[in-house]
């Protein structure tokens, strides 16, 4: 049954059945989470992972272990053995592979290539299978899958994807935006003025999602929160200070023991990398933590403290300081300053770390202003989880004071989306669809007239899609969503084919999808007919073909 | 702000965001805080763990003599054995006993260490919103606190900056059940309530009656083992991984360093021996903070060898709580209908299914974090009585508990052998009592020539005293004044009749100990 069919059955039964499991998954570069909508309680649950030791959230760590001798087949491990096993199986633990979902860089395991979205599925699949261990005639009813602000429609295709390989397509109601996903769990929560402006400050492992809402809307029976900005970076997490911590362990290495990290045994370069996680993680509690390096030889015990650390992240601390900045400076409706911001809201494991909330202090200048979410690791997956209940229509019961309150999201086209333009002289971006637009109104038109010299030039020619992430990106920087090769249209002359190309972002995914129609040249070429829609996709060409 | 003032003030104000009603449940091995969302009418709890999400801590504090550094729960436990740290747990054990830690050669009280490590949790309520202003407190406190216990604790909050008006502590029994019942309608029926603790496991059967809108709790049995507790079972996995150093590194002890290490080190892998996943494949630990690091495989053999004893023993506790019920009833495992499992000794998967095999036809309830429902049902026991959420209220009623003390009275002296909340069925250390008289002939050392006797009598919680019977000591050795020491037992045969026994225990080498022991019945009632 699709998530379609099962929210049907719900409408008709007028409640939820006990074995339908409706979830919100946060698939994270680091950790991921899965939540179920409890109907009794009416409100989400994180699903702990660890079997009940208390830590929630599962590593997003896939191992494959190759059959050995006496051992009957070949493995795959998920989560906190795999992350803790990894020196034991070092060419054969993937971590992070969040940052590469979108590319084609595929991983090695064994004897077989394997795309991200494949490992993504792995780790989908261990979330759904402990959402299933709950209740051993659990059916999962419907989920929603979060995804970064800054994740292309590449990376959103690759999530979908990873769903689908995990045998979850037809339960997937749809992608939240984390920082949407956690603004929805928060409101939940807390009750939020009118007009209040919010900053999400959500930092996790591989990124950085800063956005600002406004509370547009507010009364006893609706709260409306409009999208004003959003920003931050894909590629700027809790992963980059591991890694500036690597480097740093490196030179004591080197100093040490006159061996650079290229010579290090593989086996021992993961083992830095985890020795440099835990070094980041103890010096949020403590000032000064000692890094043993065992596995050197000579082994040795260096010791840094957190002004040493916050020194050698500096770089990275001045970076997040600039895009916070330019979140405020890049609102929809204009510029904003700190002070125009009521309440900023850390979320994300990374955002515990003690330099985070100094360097926001310093920009917002007012310590009332920085709110920590109660559980800033679990709050995505708890607000998928939200966003799934209301997808079904789970979330308008009258008896609950809480669900009295329905929740709109005025949410908005996060980049902008557009075509390549070739004038001969140069390559442009054109924007057709501009970030800050209420994807309700994400469908956009223009006819573009078609000229040529030849035959084949007149009568097919190639669409780029592309997708301008950074509002200043120049045309280099913009990431293609895809290539539509059309051909087959009437040959007229240059100048008389006149075409209608629409694109259009939906909501649910923010997938985009497009139209090309042949509009005729008044009544001298009237049109063809060629009327073709397309869903672009990056690595595979789409071809339109007219008859 | 105190709690009064913020019950007094108009609904709308009180659901203002920046109010927050706390619940908290510190454990003496870990702690947890909740607060009463009232926006969702439910409590929710605050992550402590500094983002990592787990939400409780372990009640540990720790000081760093190299940067005089207070660090406390998880970050303490990990630092262990890194430098030159002193770690301080089992801080709710020792209060009551106005007890003192040497810190860096410097006496310091629990109470303020305590304080130290109630401050630090209690600023995540700032952390989530820097506005809060904390309407009340509920702290949940086990059912072993003495009087002086709770003022110690009272003492350690207000050392953290906590107005009395603000604590209110509750038994933890009581905020268990609140939780429970917030969610199930309450019926009369028969209930268990197993906390596994890391001291000890305690077990106590419920009548449960619904009255009107609260619901009577009225204990039929109460027990508890000392020798199954989660610190018991860390404390074999510690030496079964020591084992393993010892004999990788072919030394016959290990350092103390060595030793807190391999603590860290349990602390972080001890899940692998409790969980499913041991079941089908064999669970691998790399020893890296050792030199040479090495690779250790535990099986299921191994992980059932050490739990098999923990599991024979809870099966024979939670069979004693049915048998020693306050009736002498026979009850069997089919007449509970529902059965409440919470502490983090839960966590532990044999535990949950030695509950699941022995009330296979109960409804068992297991928390989805088994050591947050203390925590969470004391910020609804505080919205309660705030007037800010509805379910029914518990009243607790425990025969097994009591309300008064009993002791020695001498004209206006009172030594208490046992004292008021203590359980009937405890073991209670003997009291010391020095007669401050002559015994014998009054031609060589004194003048008085009675029998000594002792008055049993029971103080009431408003201190009055009332005499309960007379124990005269006829036949004790004949000694001079103020060298007569005598060693007072005070048991409990039932709820109601207590067995007092007086021995002699002699004075210094010029007065051995002799065989005189008197013992006395008596009905409390």
């Amino acid at each position: 049954m699709t998530w379609e069919t099962y929210r049907k059955e719900i409408d008709e039964k007028g409640n939820l059945p006990e074995d339908w499991y409706i979830l919100g998954i946060d698939l994270g570069t680091t950790h991921s989470v899965i939540s179920y909508w409890d109907n009794t309680n009416r409100r989400p649950e994180a699903i702990d992972i660890s079997n009940g030791f208390g830590k929630i959230p599962l590593p997003s760590v896939v191992q494959y272990r190759q059959g050995e001798d006496g051992e009957e087949s070949d493995e795959w491990v998920i989560g906190e053995e795999a992350y803790r096993s990894m020196k034991m199986y070092p060419e054969t633990t993937v971590r992070s592979i969040k940052r590469k979902m979108g590319t084609n860089q595929r991983v090695r395991l064994g004897d077989r290539d394997y795309l991200p979205e494949e490992i993504s599925a792995k780790i989908l699949r261990e979330l759904a299978n402990h959402a299933q261990h709950l209740n051993p005639k659990a059916e999962i009813a419907g989920l929603v899958v979060s995804v970064p602000y800054d994740f292309d429609d590449a990376a959103q295709k690759a999530t979908m994807r990873a769903c689908e390989m995990a045998g979850l397509a037809d339960k997937l109601i749809c992608l939240i935006k984390e920082p949407n996903a956690a603004a929805l769990a928060y409101n939940f929560r807390n009750n939020l003025r009118k007009d209040e402006k919010i900053m999400v400050f959500d930092f996790g492992g591989g990124t950085l999602d800063i956005t600002l809402f406004h509370v547009a809307e507010r009364d006893d029976a609706r709260i409306k929160l409009a999208v004003i900005s959003q920003g931050g970076e894909a590629t700027h997490g809790g992963d980059d200070i591991d890694a500036a911590l690597v480097e740093a362990c490196a030179k004591f290495i080197e100093a040490k023991t006159g061996q650079t990290l290229q010579e290090l045994a593989i086996e021992n370069q993961v083992e830095l990398v985890a020795r440099a996680r835990e070094a980041k993680e103890r010096l949020s509690g403590v000032q000064r933590f000692r890094i043993p390096f065992t596995f050197c030889i000579p082994p040795f015990v260096e010791q840094i403290t957190r002004e040493e650390f916050q020194e050698l992240i500096s770089p990275f601390i001045a970076k997040t300081r600039k895009l916070v900045l330019k979140a405020l400076r890049e609102t929809y409706t204009g510029s904003l300053t700190p002070d125009d911001i009521d309440r900023v809201l850390l979320e994300g494991g990374s955002s515990q770390m003690p330099w985070v909330r100094e360097m926001l202090l310093d920009i917002f200048s007012d310590e009332n202003k920085i709110y920590s979410s109660e559980r800033p690791a679990l709050d995505i997956s708890l607000g998928a989880t939200y966003y799934a209940a209301m997808k079904m229509g789970l979330l308008s019961h009258p008896d609950m004071e809480s669900e009295k309150v329905t929740v709109d999201f005025e949410v908005t086209v996060p980049h902008d989306i557009g075509l390549e333009i070739d004038t001969g002289v140069e390559k442009k971006f054109f924007a057709m669809i501009r970030r800050g637009t209420f994807y309700a109104l994400a469908k956009k038109s223009h006819v573009f007239t078609l000229s040529g010299s030849t035959p084949e030039e007149m009568t097919g020619f190639a669409l780029k899609i592309l997708e301008r992430v950074q509002a200043d990106d120049p045309y280099d920087a913009c990431k293609p969503i895809g290539e539509v090769s059309i051909t087959g249209l009437p040959e007229r002359p240059s100048g008389k084919t006149k075409l209608r190309i629409t694109l259009m972002v939906e909501e649910e995914g923010g997938l985009v999808h497009g139209r090309v129609e042949d509009v005729g040249f008044g009544s001298e070429w009237p049109s063809a007919g060629f009327n073709e829609s397309f869903a672009p996709e990056r690595f595979v060409k789409t071809e339109l073909r007219g008859k | 702000m105190h709690w009064k003032q913020y019950k007094n003030l108009p609904k709308d104000q009180k659901c203002d965001e920046s109010f927050y009603i706390i619940g908290l449940d510190i454990g003496n091995d870990s702690s947890g805080i909740a607060y009463f969302n009232m926006a969702g009418n439910a409590p929710e709890t605050i992550d402590l763990s500094g983002g990592y999400g787990k939400p409780s801590i372990p009640t540990v504090m720790q000081y760093i003599a190299e940067t005089k550094e207070w660090v406390y729960g998880e970050y303490a436990i990990l630092n262990r054995g890194v430098g030159t740290e002193l770690t301080l747990g089992d801080l709710i054990r020792r209060l009551g006993h106005s007890d003192y830690v040497d810190v860096a050669h410097r006496p310091m009280s629990v109470v303020s260490i305590l304080a130290l490590f109630l401050k630090e949790i209690l600023s995540s309520v700032k952390n989530i919103n820097p506005k809060a202003e904390i309407a009340g407190i509920v702290a949940a406190i086990p059912a072993y606190f003495s009087e002086q216990a709770q003022a110690e604790l009272t003492r350690a909050f207000k050392a953290a900056g906590f107005e009395r008006e603000l604590i209110a502590l509750v038994p933890d029994r009581e905020c268990v059940f609140a939780h429970h019942y917030q969610r199930n309608t309450p019926r009369e029926e028969r209930a268990l309530l197993f906390d596994y603790g890391s001291r000890e496991v305690r077990g106590g059967l419920y009548h449960i009656m619904p009255q009107g809108d609260s619901v009577a709790v009225k204990s039929i049995s109460s027990l508890f083992d000392d020798t199954i507790g989660t610190h018991s079972v860390i404390s074999d996995v510690c030496d079964l991984f020591g084992s393993f150093l010892l004999a990788q590194q072919s030394v016959k002890q290990l350092s103390k360093q060595m030793t807190e290490q391999i603590s860290a080190f349990v602390y972080q892998h001890k899940d692998m021996l409790f969980q499913k996943a041991i079941r089908t494949k064999a669970a691998k630990l790399y020893f890296n903070f050792a030199y040479p690091p090495f690779q250790q495989t535990l099986n299921q053999e191994d992980a059932a060898r050490l739990v098999k004893p923990y599991h024979q023993r809870f099966n024979r506790f939670m069979r004693e709580v049915l048998q020693k019920n306050l009736y002498e009833e026979e009850i069997r495992p089919q007449d509970i209908s529902a059965v409440l499992c919470v502490g983090g000794g839960f966590e532990m998967l044999w535990a949950r299914e030695a509950v699941g095999e022995m009330f296979s036809t109960a409804q068992v309830r297991y928390h989805k974090n088994a050591k947050l429902v203390t925590a969470e049902g004391a910020a609804l026991v505080a919205a309660q009585r705030l007037g800010m959420a509805e379910g029914p209220a518990v009243s607790l009623e425990d025969k097994h508990q009591l309300t008064l003390d009993i002791g020695l009275c001498d004209g206006g002296q009172f030594l208490p052998l046992v004292e008021r909340n203590a359980f009937w069925w405890q073991k209670h250390p003997d009291k010391l009592l020095l007669v401050n008289r002559a015994i014998g002939d009054p031609g060589d050392w004194t003048q008085e020539l009675e029998a000594l006797c002792l008055h049993l009598a029971r103080r009431t919680a408003s201190g009055e005293a009332f005499p309960l019977a007379e124990m005269p000591l006829p036949g004790l050795p004949e000694r001079p004044k103020g060298t007569t020491r005598l060693a007072v037992g005070l048991e409990f045969a039932s709820n109601v009749d207590v067995t007092v026994t007086v021995r002699d225990l002699g004075f210094g080498e010029m007065f051995p100990p002799s065989d005189y022991e008197e013992a006395f019945t008596v009905r409390l009632e």
